[in-house]
């Protein structure tokens, strides 16, 4: 699972074309819905909403078997793993020893394997339908400071260079014949040592020059800066917002004012 | 094309954000935790992988102070996460890494980062990635799960910690290539 | 009033214990274009960075001597203020873009000069259009090639409207072609905007070719100067400070080497090639006679 996959997709989806601090509100609010929601076919009507984005969003399906391949694999776990250790339920299925499997516990473990997909969709949809140009501009709208935001904004400009930094150095290693993953805990520190030292040494110069062009270019020379491109809510944005919204305090309300079973 | 005028009039006030130093310095030092912790994966039995990450948390951490190691540590961790498509654990790797970070570089550099401060420090600040992730994937998960993924995080800042401490000693010598005489 | 005048300034880095210049007086003209050679060490890179204050603010030393640039001094002036004076493009194209897009890397600095939207929508394009990358807006820098780097570097320094431009050894990294397409933008600029330009450079060959006035520096000092003309018919004055002569000069040198009475001194390719095949043919037939 290693590489640069850039999980944005490039499409003019309803998704796509969305207010990324919509998006961002949205994603905040459905991860609550989603940890708040708790009888499984509630969270199943979640994960089918999920889906539906997906489609909506035009996934590409190989991103989308990228970013989800963990996220299989920790939702098997939590389906074998959960009945196992939580005997609390009262219908029993199965007594091995110590170990009692009852029909609540196999249906908590679906249901939170079932979450862990909302949640998992939730974000990936985020993060494949907006640019992190978007994401950085959004954060800062949303009152992170200007200078905080930029310092974010460099840091996934220079995330590709060191990336392809790291995967150089790694490889020209290996062409001495150096595997990284050989050998016991100090034999491998040293490995990636080899690798990391002269990454970071690069990575150091290059923050030193960074300040430099900083400097150069105004920065922080006024107060008042401005901005070039600003973002703009539109109608749809709004709708999109209000229904999430109201959706997330129903539930809410319901579950905890007036302990509807959700 | 005429000079803006109000560009022309001395600026009213320079605006109060942080040096540029401290801008790039931390955006890098970002860049290179994701970055590693993207590309520097290693496929477990267990997990499915674990990375090297850590040693990056531990560096800024031991070489330019807690508030390095919590930034750069918790935010370049979490941003890894959101890119590689499990984004509802960033803000549970915001926690775990940027309290690793913190407290690995307050104890760290306790006596000018003598190397017993530094291994307490990946002692201390280790114990709190792997706690925050334990409990979190317990309640978030459930039990099993974050017990099938506990080996795999002590290895993982062992392993980390190592290369974060050794990586600091390294990069200090180039930075400072002559020691200070007593 | 000069666009540059240094009088006997002397630097030194901090905790080194070496002057990086040592007593440097040079004054440069409005619209002049300015090559500084001299080979690593020579102190050309910390020239560049006193015009615009990152030495002594930002890199931090001991300086003697006064910087003026359009008659201002430059040390009761912060790199901020300054930017609006003199644009500053470094050697590594990498390090110096950190936008993005391309678009956001040039809006920056008129971003943070609080400029009004349209003005900035405005110098974004001509910018842009200046250096020959419209169309490249929404592109990430990472993706372009070196050459392409460095003139958004350039397009981003115009954006605040500068009257000087000083680049430090910008065509560095860059291949020949984009060498050329770099100095060709340089050249525009000072024909048709006047701009003056200061390059610090290593090698001699656009230097000769682009610039009105070559300086060379050594140890910190400014050891020679004149025009292109006069280096590229003495190359060995070049050769004194570690700087390779052109291509042309050194055909010119093996030429009257080779041949009895020969005296050339070639300033353009054309002149050089007719004299080789001139030459040639020639000899081949004072041969056969």
């Amino acid at each position: 699972m290693t590489g640069f996959v850039d999980l944005f997709t490039e499409a003019n989806s309803a998704l796509h074309r969305m207010d990324p601090r919509v998006k961002i509100v949205a994603v905040i609010l459905l991860s609550l819905l989603a940890l708040i929601l708790s009888e499984l076919a509630y969270l199943l009507a979640l994960a089918a909403f999920m889906v539906l984005l997906l489609l909506i969003g035009r996934a590409s399906l190989s991103k989308t078997m990228f970013a989800f391949s963990y996220v299989f694999r920790v939702m098997i776990l939590i389906v074998v793993l959960w009945p196992i250790f939580d005997p609390s339920g009262a219908t029993v299925l199965l007594e091995l020893g110590p170990v009692k499997i009852t029909w609540e516990g196999v249906l908590d473990g679906l249901g939170t394997a079932i979450r862990v997909f909302c949640l998992a969709a939730v974000w990936y949809i985020l993060m494949f339908t907006t640019s992190q140009r978007d994401l950085v501009r959004a954060l800062v709208k949303l009152g992170l400071r200007f200078d905080f935001g930029l310092s974010l904004a460099i840091s996934l400009r220079f995330l590709p260079t060191f990336g392809a930094t790291v995967e150089s150095i790694k490889d020209a290693q290996r062409a001495r014949g150096m595997e990284l993953d050989k050998g016991g805990v100090a034999k491998r520190a040293r490995n990636y040592l080899a690798v990391l030292v002269p990454t970071t040494v690069t990575a150091l110069k290059t923050a030193d020059m960074l300040s430099l062009a900083l400097q150069s270019r105004a920065y922080g020379a006024r107060a008042d800066r401005t901005y070039l491109r600003e973002l703009s809510m539109r109608p749809a944005d709004y709708v999109a917002l209000a229904a999430v919204a109201v959706v997330f305090a129903l539930s809410f309300v319901g579950r905890y004012l007036l302990s509807v079973p959700l | 094309m005429e000079k803006n005028e109000g560009e022309r009039r001395p600026p009213p006030a320079p605006a109060r954000f942080v040096s540029p130093k401290v801008v790039a310095l931390y955006a890098i030092l970002t860049a290179l935790t994701t970055a590693v912790t993207m590309t520097l994966v290693i496929p477990l039995p267990t997990r499915g992988y674990y990375n090297v990450g850590e040693s990056m948390v531990f560096f800024a951490a031991f070489t330019f102070g807690w508030r390095a190691g919590m930034i750069c540590g918790g935010i370049g961790s979490a941003a890894a996460d959101l890119l590689l498509g499990y984004g509802f654990f960033a803000p549970i790797t915001l926690v775990a890494k940027g309290s690793e970070g913190l407290v690995a570089g307050i104890i760290g550099n306790i006596k000018g980062g003598a190397p017993w401060a530094k291994i307490a420090g990946i002692w201390a600040g280790g114990s709190c990635m792997v706690a925050t992730y334990f409990f979190a994937e317990w309640i978030f998960l459930g039990f099993g799960v974050a017990l099938t993924e506990l080996p795999a995080n002590v290895f993982q800042v062992l392993l980390g910690g190592l290369i974060g401490l050794m990586l600091s000693q390294a990069v200090a010598v180039y930075r400072n290539p002559r020691p200070k005489q007593a | 009033m000069k666009a540059l005048s240094m009088r006997d300034v002397r630097f030194m880095y901090e905790g080194s214990d070496r002057w990086a210049l040592d007593g440097i007086s040079v004054e440069i003209e409005k619209g002049e274009f300015v090559s500084v050679l001299g080979s690593n060490l020579s102190g050309k890179s910390t020239l560049c960075m006193l015009t615009n204050g990152l030495a002594p603010h930002t890199l931090k030393g001991k300086m003697e001597g006064r910087v003026e640039v359009f008659g201002k001094d430059t040390s009761g002036l912060s790199v901020a203020e300054l930017a609006t004076s003199v644009g500053m493009v470094f050697q590594e194209p990498d390090s110096q873009l950190f936008c993005m897009s391309v678009e956001e890397e040039v809006a920056f600095g008129p971003e943070n000069l609080a400029v009004p939207r349209d003005e900035i929508r405005a110098r974004v394009d001509w910018a842009l259009g200046l250096v020959g990358m419209r169309g490249y807006n929404d592109r990430s820098p990472f993706s372009l090639s070196g050459g392409q780097k460095q003139r958004v570097a350039i397009a981003a320094a115009l954006s605040m409207r500068p009257e000087m431009l000083v680049l430090d050894e910008p065509a560095y990294a860059l291949d020949p072609l984009g060498r050329l397409e770099l100095y060709s933008v340089l050249r525009e600029l000072r024909q048709d905007y006047g701009m003056t330009i200061v390059i610090a450079e290593r090698d001699s060959e656009e230097a000769i070719a682009f610039s009105d006035r070559i300086v060379l520096m050594k140890g910190g000092r400014i050891v020679d100067s004149g025009t292109p003309k006069d280096f590229a018919r003495e190359p060995n004055r070049l050769r004194t400070v570690g700087v390779v002569p052109t291509q042309l000069s050194e055909i010119s040198e093996m030429l009257n080497a080779r041949i009895k009475g020969g005296n050339f001194q070639f300033l353009r390719v054309e002149e050089a090639s007719k004299a080789i095949i001139e030459n040639c043919l020639a000899s081949r037939a004072g041969g056969a006679r």
